[in-house]
C-alpha cells in the first residue's frame, strides 16, 4: 500500500476529498515532527509510540579492507508497536 | 520528554482546518487504524514525510532457556520494522547533523586519546587540590603551634626540677618557631603570589603584612640571642643563683614568645581572612557577573518567548483575516457574477418580447394581406393564415387555385367548343352529312385531347415543383444524401449495367469515389444491379452554405 492508496482510503473512510485529506495528513505528520524536534514522544492508543533515541558513536570495522570507521552519534526515531499487535501478528503467523 | 497523544496532534488540525475537536481525533485515529489494516492486508504501508512501515517475518530460531539450561525453540513471528522517510531521519537528526562518518587511519592509538582526556581532567583536579594543600599547610602550621603551646606548659611545670633541661629546649622551641615563622613567610609568598593578579589592594595589604612579619622575625632572632647571653651568663654565675635568674627571665621570654606567636597567627589569622575575603569577594563578583550574565540570557529568552508569541498570534490573525477576506472576494465574486447572469436573461427576454411584439405586428399586416387576396380568391383555404409557413402554403395554395382557375378555363373554352361541336353538328348533321360530323369529332376530340393535353401540362407544371420537392424529401429520407455536399437536382443520364459491373464500380465511373449513396437513392435503394439493367444516374448540385 503506498501513500496514494492509503491516502485513497483515508478518503473513502472521512469522506473528505483526496486533496484535502493529504492535506490533513501532511498536517498531522508536521505535528508529530514538531513533537520530535522537541525531543517528545508521541504515543498512538491501539498502534504503537514513536520515540527519538540516541544512538552513541561507535568503531566499525570494514570487513573487506579492514578499514576502521568512527561513526557518530545520531538521533534515530523509532517506533514500538502497542503489545495488541505485536499478538495479533504472532497469531497469523 | 513529555508524551504526546492523538489529542495533541488533532488540536493543529482544529486549528488549521476548522474542524471539531472530535472530528479531529477521529481523523487521526483513522489514519493509524488504516495504516494498521493496511499493515496486515499487504505487509507494508508507505506514508510520505512520515516513512514506510514494513511486517517482517521472523524465522523460528532454538535457544537455551537461561534459567533451566534447557534448549528451547523460539517461534517464528511477524513484526512491525519502521524507517523513517529521509526528510523526517534528517529533521530528527538535526543536532547531530554536522557530523560525518570519518576513516581511522591505522597504528592511531585510542589510548592517547583517553589519556589526553584523562590529563584535562587531572588538570582540574590538582587545581582543586593545590588549593586544599594550601589550607591543609595552613591547618597544620595552626595544630604545631598549638602543640607547641602544650610542652610549654610542661616546661613551665618542669621548670623547677630541671633547669637546663629547660635551657636546651628554650632555643630549640625558638629555632622551632623561627622555622615555623619561616614557613609562614613561604606560605605567605606563595599566597601572595597567587591573588596578586587579582587587585592591587590585595597586593597591598599583603606587603603590610610581610612587613609586620618581618618585623616580628627579628624581634624572635633578638629574642633567641638575649636568651643565648642569657644562658652563657647563667653557666658563668652560681648555679643556684644561676637557675632562679633564667627561670624568671625565661618564663619572661616565654610568654613573649608566646605573645608573639600569637600575634603572628593573629596575623596570619588576619592574612587568611583577607584573602579569603578577597576571594570570596572575586568570587562574588564571579557569581553577580555569572547571574547578571544569566539574567540578561532569562530575559533574552523571555523576549524571544514573548515575540515568538506575538508571532504566532500575528500569524493567526493574519490567516483569519486571509480567510475572511477570501471569503469576502469569493461573496463578490459571486453577486458580480450573479448581476451579470440576471442583466443577460433580461436582455434575452426583452429582444424575446421585441421578437413576438415583431412578429405579432407582421402577422396582423399579412394577415390583413392574405384577407385581401383570400378576398379575390374565394379560396377557404385563406381563412386562419396564423403563421408564415401557413402563408406561404396560402400563396402555394393560390398558385394552385390559379392553376385550378386556369384548367377551370380551358375547360370552360372545351365546353364551349363542345356546345360549338354540339351546335355545329346539328347544323352539320343536318347540312353537311356524317363526314364532317365526324370531322367535327375529330376535332372536337383532338381539342378535347389537347385540352387534355394542355390539363396535363398544366398539372405537371403546377405539381412539377411539388413532385421535384417530395423527391427531394424522398431522397433526404436517406442519412448519406441529407448531410452529404450534394442535391440530387434530377436524373442527368442512364447506364446499361454491363458484366462485371457492381454499383461501386459504375458510381465510382460515373461520379467519382464515395457517391454511391446518390445511385441509391435515385434507383429506389437498389445495391445490386443484374447485367442489362438501366441505371440511372443522378444530376448532382453542390449544396451552397449557408
Amino acid at each position: 500500500m503506498n501513500n496514494k492508496e492509503f491516502i485513497s482510503t483515508l478518503a473513502a473512510d472521512t469522506g473528505y476529498t483526496q486533496s484535502d485529506t493529504q492535506k490533513m495528513v501532511n498536517n498531522v505528520i508536521e505535528a508529530m515532527k514538531k513533537a520530535f524536534g522537541d525531543g517528545d514522544s508521541v504515543q498512538i492508543t491501539n498502534f504503537g509510540s514513536f520515540e527519538v533515541k540516541k544512538r552513541l558513536e561507535r568503531i566499525v570495522v570494514n570487513p573487506g579492507n579492514g578499514q576502521r570507521m568512527l561513526v557518530p552519534p545520531k538521533l534515530v526515531l523509532s517506533f514500538k508497536p502497542t503489545s495488541a499487535i505485536k499478538e495479533t501478528l504472532k497469531g497469523k503467523s | 520528554m513529555n508524551k504526546q497523544l492523538i489529542k495533541d496532534l488533532s488540536q493543529d488540525l482544529v486549528d488549521k482546518f476548522e474542524l471539531d475537536k472530535k472530528q479531529a481525533n477521529n481523523f487521526v485515529e483513522k489514519m493509524f487504524s488504516i495504516l494498521q489494516t493496511g499493515l496486515q492486508n499487504e505487509k507494508i504501508v508507505k506514508i510520505k514525510g512520515l516513512g514506510t512501515f514494513k511486517v517482517i517475518s521472523v524465522q523460528s530460531r532454538k535457544s537455551i532457556d537461561v534459567n533451566t539450561g534447557e534448549p528451547i525453540l523460539i517461534d517464528g513471528r511477524d513484526k512491525i520494522s519502521f524507517t523513517p522517510d529521509s526528510d523526517m531521519r534528517d529533521y530528527v537528526n538535526r543536532p547531530f547533523a554536522q557530523f560525518e562518518t570519518v576513516a581511522v587511519n591505522d597504528g592511531t592509538d585510542f589510548s592517547l586519546i583517553d589519556k589526553k582526556f584523562e590529563e584535562e581532567e587531572q588538570e582540574e583536579t590538582q587545581e582543586k587540590k593545590e588549593k586544599q594543600e594550601e589550607k591543609e599547610e595552613k591547618e597544620e602550621v595552626q595544630k604545631e603551634e598549638a602543640q607547641e603551646d602544650y610542652p610549654e606548659e610542661k616546661q613551665d611545670n618542669e621548670q623547677e626540677v630541671v633547669v637546663q633541661g629547660i635551657d636546651k629546649k628554650e632555643p630549640q622551641e625558638i629555632s622551632e618557631v623561627s622555622f615555623q615563622d619561616d614557613h609562614l613567610t613561604e606560605v605567605t609568598s606563595v599566597e601572595e603570589n597567587t591573588p596578586a593578579h587579582k587587585t592591587p589592594s590585595e597586593v597591598d595589604n599583603a606587603y603590610g603584612q610581610e612587613e609586620a612579619l618581618k618585623e616580628e622575625e627579628t624581634k624572635t632572632e633578638s629574642l633567641t640571642q638575649e636568651s643565648k647571653e642569657i644562658n652563657q651568663k647563667t653557666k658563668e654565675i652560681d648555679q643556684e643563683q644561676k637557675e632562679i635568674e633564667p627561670k624568671s627571665k625565661g618564663a619572661e621570654q616565654e610568654p613573649k614568645d608566646i605573645e608573639q606567636e600569637a600575634q603572628a597567627n593573629d596575623c596570619e589569622q588576619e592574612t587568611h581572612t583577607a584573602e579569603t575575603e578577597q576571594e570570596a569577594h572575586t568570587t562574588e563578583i564571579e557569581q553577580e557577573v555569572h547571574t547578571a550574565t544569566v539574567n540578561i540570557r532569562q530575559q533574552f529568552e523571555d523576549e524571544n518567548h514573548q515575540l515568538q508569541a506575538a508571532n504566532e498570534e500575528l500569524r493567526n490573525n493574519f490567516r483569519h483575516q486571509y480567510r475572511l477576506m477570501k471569503g469576502v472576494i469569493s461573496f463578490f465574486v459571486i453577486v458580480v457574477l450573479l448581476c451579470f447572469g440576471g442583466g443577460y436573461f433580461l436582455l434575452n427576454q426583452l429582444k424575446k418580447r421585441d421578437h413576438r411584439i415583431e412578429m405579432l405586428e407582421i402577422l396582423a399586416y399579412r394577415n390583413n394581406n392574405g384577407l385581401r387576396s383570400s378576398a379575390g380568391n374565394n379560396s377557404s383555404l385563406n381563412a386562419a393564415p396564423s403563421t408564415v409557413s401557413q402563408q406561404s402554403k396560402g400563396k402555394q395554395t393560390t398558385g394552385e387555385a390559379k392553376a385550378m382557375d386556369y384548367v377551370q378555363k380551358e375547360t370552360k373554352t372545351e365546353t364551349k367548343c363542345a356546345n360549338n361541336n354540339s351546335v355545329s353538328q346539328p347544323s352539320d348533321s343536318k347540312a353537311s352529312g356524317n363526314t364532317q360530323s365526324a370531322n367535327g369529332r375529330r376535332n372536337a376530340l383532338t381539342s378535347t385531347s389537347n385540352a387534355n393535353n394542355l390539363k396535363q401540362k398544366s398539372s405537371e407544371s403546377a405539381s412539377s415543383k411539388t413532385v421535384s420537392d417530395k423527391e427531394q424529401t424522398s431522397y433526404s429520407k436517406d442519412v448519406r444524401i441529407r448531410t452529404g455536399a450534394y442535391r440530387i437536382v434530377g436524373i442527368s443520364h442512364t447506364v446499361k449495367v454491363r458484366s462485371g459491373q457492381t454499383l461501386y464500380s459504375i458510381s465510382r465511373a460515373n461520379l467519382g469515389p464515395g457517391m454511391e449513396c446518390y445511385i441509391e437513392a435515385v434507383n429506389n435503394g437498389k445495391t445490386e444491379f443484374k447485367v442489362g439493367e438501366t441505371v440511372n444516374i443522378p444530376k448532382l448540385q453542390i449544396k451552397k452554405r449557408k
